[in-house]
């Protein structure tokens, strides 16, 4: 799971409001009312970055270990992929090959 | 007895190459859009005048420009409303104005919207400066809050649409006479006076209007000029005059999505709407309200407002 590539749907933008934001899904014709932490991991899913790198930056982004955000993390892209945000890219290349 | 206005017989603007009578045009400028209304039935161009007073204006030098509406009483005794885009025929009176109203409103807000001009269905009005949109569906008490506000001191920009300048964060005024319910009156003591006058449907009912030339006159000083914006209230339910107000913060972005709802030009642009609305809320504080009697309510209003901002 933390290999997996998380990468933002083409169908969907995020408009910063105040300290929040919302994603809005032109395919669906939905839009999703969400913090400034699900905003910065909305924005870290490049399309180049794993979760595990995507909890690193985060955490770094607030002076924290990944380990003390990763839950989080994983939570906030479990949350995208039920709102059906993201697409998944196949999982990162193996470091060996 | 209300006299029709004389402006609305311009020989110059309804001249027929035919013996029968002209019918009569009456010619608004609303926020520079040219508007007419044609008609032979009086009593609608009555009504239309009513609503419009404040957007008097002669005949228009580009009527290519003007957006013209009719409504034709037919020998058969139904009526045609028809707009640029389209016409429709209705059996009776009562079904037919509230279409040429909507047909106004509707195209009003496209000519508006092609100028940059956003107009969010919304009360308006004005606190030291700033502006605070109220924002809530029909009947659930936007002109009565309002008029408990201007009674307080506010300043009226609207109770119907807050009109957002292009390229800057300010709400416009947009005098459209009020459009008064009964059961208002009772809570408004300077309009007491409107229990002797008719009530016609119009829109939500059967109401009374009021112009803003009235309602200054009721009111000195009442109207409101353009501010930035700095409020947002957004009305929760029908007023429960039982129950203790109470204004509770929103963020922003839900605040957003809120307004967008009564954006027309967010049903033709949703992302468009979003950005526009999204940065105009930079900034402003927003917070949900849930109406009770109407003084208390405007105590709790007046309080928050004065409240600094976080």
């Amino acid at each position: 799971m933390e290999s997996e590539i998380p990468i933002r749907s083409a169908d969907v933008t995020l408009q910063r409001v105040g300290s929040e934001a919302i994603l809005y899904d032109r395919r669906r014709g939905l839009a999703h009312v969400i913090n400034e932490s699900a905003a910065r991991i909305w924005e870290l899913c490049d399309g180049r970055a794993t979760q595990e790198q995507i909890a690193g930056a985060f955490a770094a982004s607030y002076d924290l270990p990944a380990t003390a955000v990763r839950d989080d993390v994983a939570k906030i892209l479990a949350a995208f992929q039920e709102l059906q945000v993201l697409d998944h890219e196949a999982d990162a290349p193996d470091s060996t090959e | 007895m209300r006299v029709a206005p004389t402006y609305l017989y311009d020989p110059i603007t309804t001249s027929s190459t035919t013996t029968s009578s002209p019918t009569p045009t009456a010619w608004y400028s609303i926020l520079g859009v040219s508007v007419s209304i044609t008609s032979n039935v009086a009593e609608a161009l009555q009504r239309v005048d009513e609503t419009y007073a404040a957007f008097r204006a002669p005949a228009s030098a580009a009527p290519h420009e003007t957006i013209a509406l009719h409504l034709v009483r037919l020998n058969n005794q139904d009526y045609l409303v028809s707009s640029p885009t389209d016409e429709r025929r209705w059996p009776t009176y009562d079904h037919a104005l509230p279409d040429l109203f909507d047909r106004l409103v509707h195209a009003l807000l496209e000519r508006l919207l092609a100028r940059g001009i956003y107009a969010i269905h919304a009360g308006a009005v004005v606190h030291q400066d700033g502006a605070l949109v109220l924002a809530g569906r029909s009947g659930h008490g936007k002109t009565t809050l309002v008029l408990g506000l201007l009674r307080r001191g506010l300043g009226l920009l609207s109770d119907e649409f807050a009109v957002v300048e292009p390229a800057a964060r300010r709400i416009m005024p947009y005098r459209r006479s009020l459009h008064i319910r009964p059961g208002t009156p009772e809570l408004i003591p300077e309009l007491h006076f409107l229990h002797n006058r008719p009530r016609h449907r119009l829109g939500g009912g059967f109401e009374w209007t009021l112009t803003p030339h009235e309602l200054e006159r009721a009111m000195p000083g009442c109207l409101g000029q353009s501010a930035p914006l700095c409020h947002v209230l957004l009305l929760e339910g029908t007023p429960q005059t039982n129950a203790r107000p109470a204004i509770t913060r929103v963020p922003a972005a839900l605040a957003a999505m809120e307004l967008l709802r009564g954006t027309w030009a967010a049903s033709v642009n949703f992302e468009g709407g979003l950005d526009r609305i999204s940065r105009l809320l930079d900034g402003v504080r927003c917070a949900r309200l849930r109406i009770g009697a109407l003084d208390a309510t405007v105590q709790q209003v007046a309080s928050w407002l004065e409240q600094p901002h976080d």
